[in-house]
């Protein structure tokens, strides 16, 4: 129970982690600290976080689109080099060249990070790949959204990956907005779950706002992805804030908002670990300051940190490296 | 911990607000993502959403104020916290927030491929500029004689303007329209008549000269001449007497053997003198190297030889370029006086008239009758003065009055 | 030294790069049973079994962005397009994904991958299948693009393409398939970034790559009965480019006509004409010239074929123009 407890609360700071890193950077952003597009995952934290836990990252790969600063963070990428590269810095896990759309660790087999609709979907089936055609006991999470389910490249990707016969969970985290657009004004099937059938593909729909739920449902896919039975998840979620920073989100209401709001993946965590595991609230309350301070250190050392050198962007252009190295063959 | 609550940026170009109304007193709590004020921007009236949650210990900014991007608007935190540190910090004004910052430059382009340029070397030619090469060809001009100012030396179109000015004035005008001319027709033109007129163009256009003017009574040297000339059969030349006469008074005067060269004076260290020969196809100025040592009879014969050659055209290019010095008589045409082009690379050049016998007040206040020849001496003021060169004419009709 | 064709060349690299490196793979559209469309693959399936001979389906982008995944995760996956035509449809996996994960990745990643097939125009294909797309990929900055033009150069190229570290642009020509030219028997490679002199000549630089080298070495031979010595360049590599051997060429000749089978706006060919115009400015008696595609789609028709591309005619008459245009001067 102990341990059930303390696995609870690891997610629970991780939640905390992300909420607290997004407010500040939609805070940082409208000071223009940040720039550019950038994408808050606030409301949608229980998904990258339940998902992401089940992994083993020495030999588990995620990939996922450009709202992904919950995914970094859920991966375990230091908070400082991500607020760094949010600044643009060079210090940030790309160099100030990535941005927020493009944070990469690929020592915790962490891909990216993707400014494309959809097109990461079938470069994460490619890590798959990559797995099956190794014979590792690996498997991929590729996440994106329920506005990227509509592009080709997801068809075309399922379908390879069924046929195939690879290690991959494609979890589309239905927040039910392509940016402003409804999903179910675009989606002959809002169902999408069910589109994995067109591919003899497991498919089911998740409570995207239970963490634990995520963390069980995602284990039971991975559990079957490893065995080389391709899933679909779609997990039902929803964000708070707009599309990107310049969204003002006039196409839905606020009592939606509030609505999904009572069912907050952090306070119900948070209720579920006071009903069920003695958490107190100055527990609860200790916990957040701690996730507020890792992200006031992390804004204090991206802030602190140098701008890249201007000859940089020469660099990280083509790889000198060849296999085998030039000279051998 | 008391945080400071911040103007945002709620529209991407949004510098400043007007707090229209606070939705929330002091003393409420507040949930990130609350709908906390009413701020209406350059755009319209926004919400501002809470971006931490807490008890709103403090309005900074009351409604109807306005407050700039990244400016203190209110203090959020617990309950009877101390806000005097984040007030101070906040009197600090916030470092200028820029949307854009200007691109900073490359001390060195660093490309990764870099291009390796090819090493420029010209045998046969001179670099110049398409532009350049038009010009030149439109205008006649032999690029080979202008100097390029470009990369690698190329010749561009100011070096063309440049030497087209220093080679004709006329140049400069747009190319004459022969069918506007009388009728008549254009003729073969020589070598000679071509260089002639490039040179003396260019000298006349770029040699600022003046003119130095004097009448020199001539009968001693005409007598000296004759007196030398008694036990001769081959005569000595008046011209060859007016040349040892001015390399004398050039050694005298180096000043005025000297050319200007790139801007810089140039002092030529032997006289060699030139003497304008006019023949059928043009003008000829054969050279009278080192006259400054040679005797009288020496000179003559150089004469002599030079005129010949010019006459039987196996006059060769060094024994008529690269003169410090000329001299032209017109006398035999009974020219009584005359102003010439300075001949480069020399810096003047004198100008003989014809001897004429004229009556001159003596110092004894009579009227005699004396052979006067008037000089004129054309200099480039860049290397000689007006008294430098009123000097040597001046040394000069010493020695041509009271020959040695 | 053997006589080969140029597909067996390609087909003789894929076989020594692929019992060099297991991590080697060949993915396209009928490669495997089938063959390959243009028998390049033939016997590879039996040769390498369906591990690493693999038939995809119809879906140029999705297995393309597989490949990139793979390689990404450390696969070096040699993807076959049937013809650069339909690569267009994954261009959004080459331009965005191939070409800048290692930079948006501040050098965190690298995609060591080739992509080759047949590019250009062939006969009687109209116009979607008769284009030339180098140019096109030439742009890129993070790819590399090769375009070899005779079976020595097609194996030495692709075997340096396959161990490169970086995502190459493989481009060969459908009528060079049955070309046929000597290859050493012995193991060899070409580097990237050499241009290679196929004639040399003393009156005039003639620049092509690819199919175009022959038609640029016809019009060559037909100038020298002509008394003119034209020196016949072989850019083999677009990307890096030989900037080198094209200026000590021009340094020679003081003439230059490129043949660059790409239409002329904005194409590799007028970006060679600013690059000497610029470096080897008085080095130029005449104007570049630039033998290109008309500026059309390619006609149905023959004839009308014909006359859109380059050809030794159009050759001759630019190098005849470069050089009058001296005598004028």
């Amino acid at each position: 129970m102990t341990q059930h407890k303390d696995f609870l609360t690891r997610l629970l700071r991780q939640m905390l982690l992300i909420r607290r890193f997004e407010e500040k950077s939609g805070e940082l952003y409208g000071i223009r600290k940040i720039g550019g597009f950038c994408h808050l995952y606030s409301g949608q934290e229980a998904v990258a976080v339940g998902s992401i836990a089940t992994l083993d990252l020495s030999r588990d790969h995620v990939l996922t689109a450009y709202r992904d600063h919950g995914h970094a963070l859920a991966i375990g990428m230091d908070p400082k080099v991500v607020m760094a590269e949010l600044f643009g810095k060079s210090t940030g896990s790309s160099k100030g060249k990535g941005g927020s759309m493009h944070l990469f660790d690929p020592n915790r087999h962490f891909w990216g990070g993707n400014g494309i609709v959809g097109a990461h979907i079938p470069v994460a089936t490619g890590v798959a790949f990559k797995i099956h055609y190794n014979e590792e006991a690996g498997v991929v999470l590729c996440f994106f959204g329920d506005g990227a389910i509509h592009q080709g490249v997801f068809h075309e990707s399922l379908n390879m990956a069924r046929i195939w016969n690879l290690p991959i969970v494609y979890i589309c985290e239905n927040n039910q907005y392509g940016m402003g657009t409804d999903y179910k004004r675009v989606s002959a099937e809002p169902d999408f779950y069910k589109l994995a059938q067109s591919y003899r593909m497991h498919g089911e729909q998740i409570d995207g706002m239970d963490v634990e739920h995520v963390y069980d449902q995602v284990m039971a896919a991975t559990a079957m992805a490893r065995k080389g039975n391709p899933v679909l998840l779609e997990a039902k979620t929803y964000r708070y804030r707009g599309h990107s920073m310049s969204d003002p989100a006039k196409y839905r209401t606020k009592e939606e908002v509030d609505q999904f709001k009572t069912q907050d993946p952090i306070l119900h965590l948070k209720s579920k670990l006071m009903n069920n595991h003695d958490l107190t609230a100055e527990d609860f309350d200790q916990l957040d300051q701690e996730a507020m301070t890792q992200v006031e250190n992390a804004v204090k050392f991206a802030d602190e940190s140098a701008a890249p050198a201007v000859e940089s962007i020469f660099e990280d252009v083509y790889t000198n490296n060849s296999s085998p190295p030039p000279g051998e063959s | 911990m008391a945080k400071p609550l911040l103007m945002l940026a709620l529209s991407p170009t949004m510098q400043q607000g007007l707090i229209a109304k606070w939705l929330v007193s002091e003393g409420d709590t507040i949930k990130s993502g609350d709908v906390i004020m009413a701020v209406e921007t350059d755009k319209a009236t926004m919400e501002y959403e809470s971006p931490q949650s807490g008890t709103l210990l403090k309005i900074v900014a009351a409604a109807g104020s306005r407050a700039s991007v990244g400016q203190l608007v209110g203090i959020i935190g617990t309950a009877g916290e101390d806000l005097t540190a984040v007030l101070k910090e906040a009197t600090t004004p916030a470092a200028p927030v820029a949307a854009t910052t200007s691109a900073p430059v490359l001390a060195k382009a660093k490309n990764p491929t870099p291009l390796k340029r090819p090493n420029l070397i010209f045998s046969n030619r001179k670099p110049a500029s398409p532009l350049a090469r038009k010009l030149a060809r439109d205008a006649g001009l032999n690029l080979l004689a202008v100097q390029g100012s470009g990369p690698n030396g190329r010749i561009v179109k100011h070096d063309v303007e440049v030497a087209m000015l220093q080679a004709s004035g006329r140049k400069l005008q747009p190319t004459l329209d022969l069918t506007t001319l009388p009728k008549g027709h254009t003729l073969p033109l020589s070598e000679k008549r071509r260089i002639t007129a490039e040179r003396l163009s260019q000298s006349m256009y770029t040699a600022p000269h003046y003119y130095l003017t004097m009448a020199v009574e001539i009968d001693n040297l005409l007598a000296t001449r004759a007196k030398l000339n008694q036990d001769r059969t081959d005569k000595l030349s008046l011209n060859a007497f007016i040349l040892k006469v001015v390399a004398d008074a050039l050694t005298e005067h180096p000043t005025i053997n000297r050319t200007w060269a790139n801007d810089q004076l140039y002092q030529f260290d032997t006289i060699d003198i030139a003497f304008a020969v006019a023949l059928e196809d043009g003008l000829i100025t054969p050279v009278v190297r080192d006259a400054g040592s040679k005797s009288i009879a020496q000179i003559d014969q150089d004469i002599r030889t030079l005129v010949e050659k010019s006459r039987n055209k196996t006059i060769t290019l060094p024994e008529f370029t690269n003169s410090t010095f000329t001299i032209s008589n017109l006398g035999s045409f009974d020219i009584e006086e005359f102003t010439a082009i300075i001949n480069p690379p020399g810096s003047a050049i004198l100008a003989i008239g014809k001897a004429t016998p004229t009556p001159v007040v003596d110092k004894d206040n009579q009227i005699i009758i004396r052979q006067l020849l008037k000089l004129t001496l054309s200099c480039d003021h860049r290397v000689i003065d007006g008294a430098v060169g009123a000097a040597f004419l001046k040394a000069l009709k010493n020695l041509l009055e009271y020959p040695q | 030294m053997s006589l080969l064709t140029f597909r067996e060349a390609l087909r003789n690299a894929l076989i020594e790069e692929m019992d060099r490196d297991p991590t080697v793979l060949l993915m396209g559209e009928e490669v495997a049973e089938y063959q390959g469309a243009y028998k390049v693959s033939q016997g590879l399936l039996e040769k390498y079994g369906p591990k690493r001979i693999i038939d995809t389906p119809i879906t140029e982008a999705a297995f393309t962005g597989i490949a990139i995944g793979a390689a990404m995760a450390g696969l070096h996956p040699i993807v076959e397009w049937m013809t650069f035509n339909f690569g267009i449809l994954a261009l959004d996996q080459v331009i965005n994904n191939a070409a800048k994960m290692r930079y948006m990745s501040g050098g965190q990643t690298s995609i060591p991958i080739v992509i080759r097939g047949p590019n250009g125009p062939a006969e009687f294909l109209g116009s979607q299948h008769s284009q030339n797309l180098a140019s096109i990929l030439t742009h890129i900055p993070g790819l590399k693009v090769i375009c070899p033009a005779t079976p020595y150069d097609a194996k030495g190229l692709l075997k340096t393409a396959i161990r490169d570290g970086n995502p190459v642009m493989f481009m060969e020509s459908e009528l060079m398939y049955q070309l046929q030219g000597e290859v050493p028997d012995k193991e060899y490679l070409i580097p990237f970034g050499k241009a290679d002199i196929k004639r040399a000549g003393q009156d005039v630089t003639l620049l092509a790559y690819g199919r175009e080298l022959h038609t640029a070495l016809a019009a060559a031979e037909q100038l020298a009965t002509q008394g003119i010595d034209a020196e016949v360049i072989d850019l083999r590599s677009l990307r890096p480019l030989d900037s080198e051997t094209i200026f000590a060429s021009v340094a020679k000749t003081n003439h230059l006509v490129i043949v660059d089978e790409s239409w002329p706006i904005a194409s590799l060919g007028s970006y060679i004409a600013h690059l000497v115009a610029h470096d080897c400015f008085d080095l130029l008696d005449a104007p570049i010239e630039l033998v290109q595609m008309e500026d059309v789609p390619m006609p149905y028709n023959h004839a009308l074929e014909l006359a859109v591309l380059p050809s030794m005619d159009k050759i001759i008459t630019a190098v005849q123009l470069s050089l009058s245009s001296t005598q004028q001067a």
